[in-house]
């Protein structure tokens, strides 16, 4: 009876499996056919409908040429560390769409969350999963003090300018501090919370040699954030579609993307509502979300926002602090930052799905090792107060999983960069 | 037939001990419910009765003030008891919670103020007591929502796209206000930060001035607010406002509302938007 009932079960989930199948639902309608209103919203997703780079009013060298150039050699210069082994680089690998191939960062020792890719990061009002950085130049400074990252000082960075990039810098920034070229301050002096040494030798230095300090640190931030700013994704196979279907190409659409890609592309913009959260042509909102996933073993709880939120507020380095270059009717998105941290409990930054499938692992904390996993984790978990009703994914099939990790390959691209 | 025997027994066994029950007469406590509103607990070792009287709207997030009633054994008020409560969370890090202030009224009835759950979701609540020396706990599961979604999601029933009111004109809800608001951008798209100019006019059509705001909304299919926290820059003159901060970040229905207050009136209107 047993064993009846059983292959009952298989015969009938056969036949739903059957019905959801991409074989059985091709021949009923052309994958390739978008109505206007799809049309409309595919066009909306392209690197065509992405606008100029946004202003940084905090940053006046943001598009300077040559603090391009400047950002670029320091972003891979692995001086910039305890162990002048780790640079930016070490863990935004150019070769591996700028971010990198762990489930945590690893400097001088593991983070507690994963690299973040940084191809069109210019667009992102908020830096790191935890937003706790408005601006790229501030973002470069983090990582530098942090202990294990590059685990270096402002006041060691400062010197380092003035031995290897003296010229460059005064080119863009001005006369380098004379203060700074005449006294060396102590290479571990920083306002550090984490290492009262640190901190005692820092609060020790004279008030105008600290600013002169972070300043320089500032304009170091300003060179790096220059060049990561120019830093964008490349034209997609998913581009490309569009374009041709705008251009009603439905043999070069056809040539683009697979079936289950165009599939998959349907459910990502219907019935799986992924653009909930993965709109516009970065395929983010730049918002916070609980997504319900669990922290990583071995990092112990993860807030996310909501402790990034009281940190940029308090950061000397943010828009309306002192070595911004902001005036008054800027720093829109610090004003009007929706602070109340009750509601970004375990939420961390939407990231764009541009070239998603080229750079594993996934989640903040590398949680997933595949975007198949990923999409089984999103048609199961259940949205409550807690995690966003935004994520109600529920009732996707594998093969319907299946086929938007295949569209997700669609939007495989070189990342450009200056 | 197992079943059918599992049973039987279960009856049989039941049967037993509330013989027993009945045989121990004399220590059978008294428990009632006495609050029609309320979630009713007996505390471990069954020396206390508690009832929980919920806030009207149910936990929000944020601070709660709840009342808790104890009865002993012989359906006695409990005075003078020492009463703590501690909340939690099924996920880590919420150790440290912040301790709820606790007021005795008399007639066993211990208030419980700024009862703080900081976020959405299923709590515990873990009710202690401890009248001299005899003690007694129990734990109330309890659902927590985001301030205004209980009550605000009857509100908004009204939110499909094809019927929403998507009026740049309304009226505040007790119509002491007609307000209506024009974007400082060409369109509205998504995630673009811009400004309004709302325009408050009074019942009789005259420009409301020295109005104040507070600003909220979100977007009621999804229970959550907005991406940013909008605010009154600056008044222009004759009723209009100039707000900013505005920004939205997905598509879907979006709903912001303008609490308004003047010296004499106080109202509010929505707003619905379809992006």
């Amino acid at each position: 009876m047993k064993m009846a009932y059983t292959t009952f079960l298989l015969f009938t989930l056969t036949l739903m499996c059957g019905a959801a199948s991409p074989s059985l639902a091709s021949h009923s309608f052309d994958e390739h056919s978008w109505n206007k209103e799809q049309t409309k919203i595919l066009a909306a997703m392209t690197l065509a409908a992405l606008p100029a780079l946004p202003v940084d009013s905090s940053n006046k060298y943001a598009d300077n040429r040559q603090a391009i150039a400047l950002g670029k050699k320091i972003f891979s210069d692995t001086r910039f560390s305890a162990n002048k082994m780790v640079s930016c680089a070490t863990c935004h690998r150019p070769d591996y769409h700028f971010t990198d191939d762990l489930p945590r960062a690893h400097g001088l020792a593991f983070t507690k969350r994963r690299s973040m890719p940084l191809a069109g990061v210019a667009f992102s009002p908020w830096l790191f999963w935890d937003g706790r950085k408005d601006s790229l130049w501030s973002q470069a400074l983090g990582p530098m003090e942090s202990a294990g990252e590059h685990g270096i000082s402002r006041s060691f960075a400062t010197q380092l300018i003035r031995q290897h990039y003296l010229a460059e810098y005064e080119a863009i920034f001005g006369p380098f501090p004379s203060l700074l070229q005449t006294h060396t301050p102590p290479a571990i002096a920083r306002p550090a919370d984490d290492n009262p040494k640190a901190l005692a030798l820092w609060n020790k230095l004279p008030e105008e040699e600290r600013q002169q300090i972070n300043k320089v640190y500032a304009n170091i931030g300003k060179a790096i954030g220059a060049y990561v700013r120019h830093i964008l994704p490349g034209e997609s196979r998913f581009d490309r579609y569009v374009y041709a279907l705008q251009a009603g190409d439905r043999d070069r659409m056809a040539t683009l993307l697979t079936t289950d890609e165009a599939l998959g592309l349907r459910l990502f913009i219907g019935k799986a509502k992924c653009t909930n959260c993965h709109n516009g042509p970065l395929f983010t909102d730049f918002d916070f979300h609980n997504v319900g996933v669990a922290a990583a073993g071995g990092t112990g709880s993860d807030i996310g926002r909501a402790e990034g939120i009281p940190k940029v507020k308090a950061d000397e380095f943010n828009c309306l602090g002192p070595y911004s270059d902001a005036t008054g009717g800027g720093c829109a998105e610090l004003r009007f930052m929706n602070d109340d941290t009750t509601q970004f409990m375990g939420a961390f930054k939407t990231p764009s799905l541009r070239g998603v499938s080229q750079r594993s692992p996934y989640m903040h904390a590398g949680q997933f090792a595949t975007l198949q996993e990923v999409l089984q984790h999103y048609a199961t978990v259940k949205p409550d107060g807690r995690i966003s009703a935004a994520l109600n994914h529920r009732g996707l099939s594998t093969s319907e999983q299946h086929q938007l990790v295949m569209f997700l390959h669609s939007l495989d691209n070189v990342v450009l960069s200056p | 037939m197992r079943k059918i025997i599992i049973l039987l027994l279960s009856c049989c066994l039941a049967g037993c001990l509330s013989q027993n029950h009945h045989s121990g007469r004399h220590d059978h406590p008294h428990f009632t419910k006495h609050y029609e509103k309320s979630l009713f607990q007996k505390t471990s070792g069954e020396q206390f009765s508690v009832e929980m009287v919920l806030p009207a709207e149910g936990f929000t997030v944020g601070n709660n003030t709840v009342d808790l009633i104890f009865h002993n054994r012989r359906d006695e008020d409990v005075a003078q008891a020492v009463v703590s409560v501690a909340q939690s969370m099924d996920m880590p890090g919420h150790s440290n919670m912040p301790v709820s202030t606790i007021i005795e009224r008399g007639g066993g009835l211990y208030t419980v103020d700024n009862l703080n759950l900081p976020m959405a979701g299923q709590w515990n609540l873990l009710v202690k007591i401890n009248k001299n020396g005899v003690m007694g706990e129990t734990t109330f599961p309890i659902t927590v929502h985001n301030k205004g979604e209980s009550a605000g999601m009857h509100k908004h029933s009204n939110l499909d796209p094809t019927t929403l009111n998507v009026s740049t004109t309304v009226h505040s809800l007790n119509n002491l206000f007609e307000v209506s608001y024009h974007p400082m951008v060409q369109k509205i798209t998504l995630n673009t930060m811009h400004a309004w100019e709302v325009t408050v006019k009074n019942q009789a059509g005259m420009p409301v001035t020295g109005a104040k705001f507070t600003i909220s909304g979100g977007m009621p299919a999804h229970g959550h607010g907005l991406p940013t926290k909008p605010a009154m820059a600056k008044e222009l003159g004759n009723g209009v406002y100039l707000i900013e901060g505005l920004r939205f970040s997905m598509p879907g229905v979006w709903t912001i509302h303008f609490d308004i207050s003047t010296a004499d009136n106080h109202d509010t209107a929505q707003f619905n938007l379809l992006l």
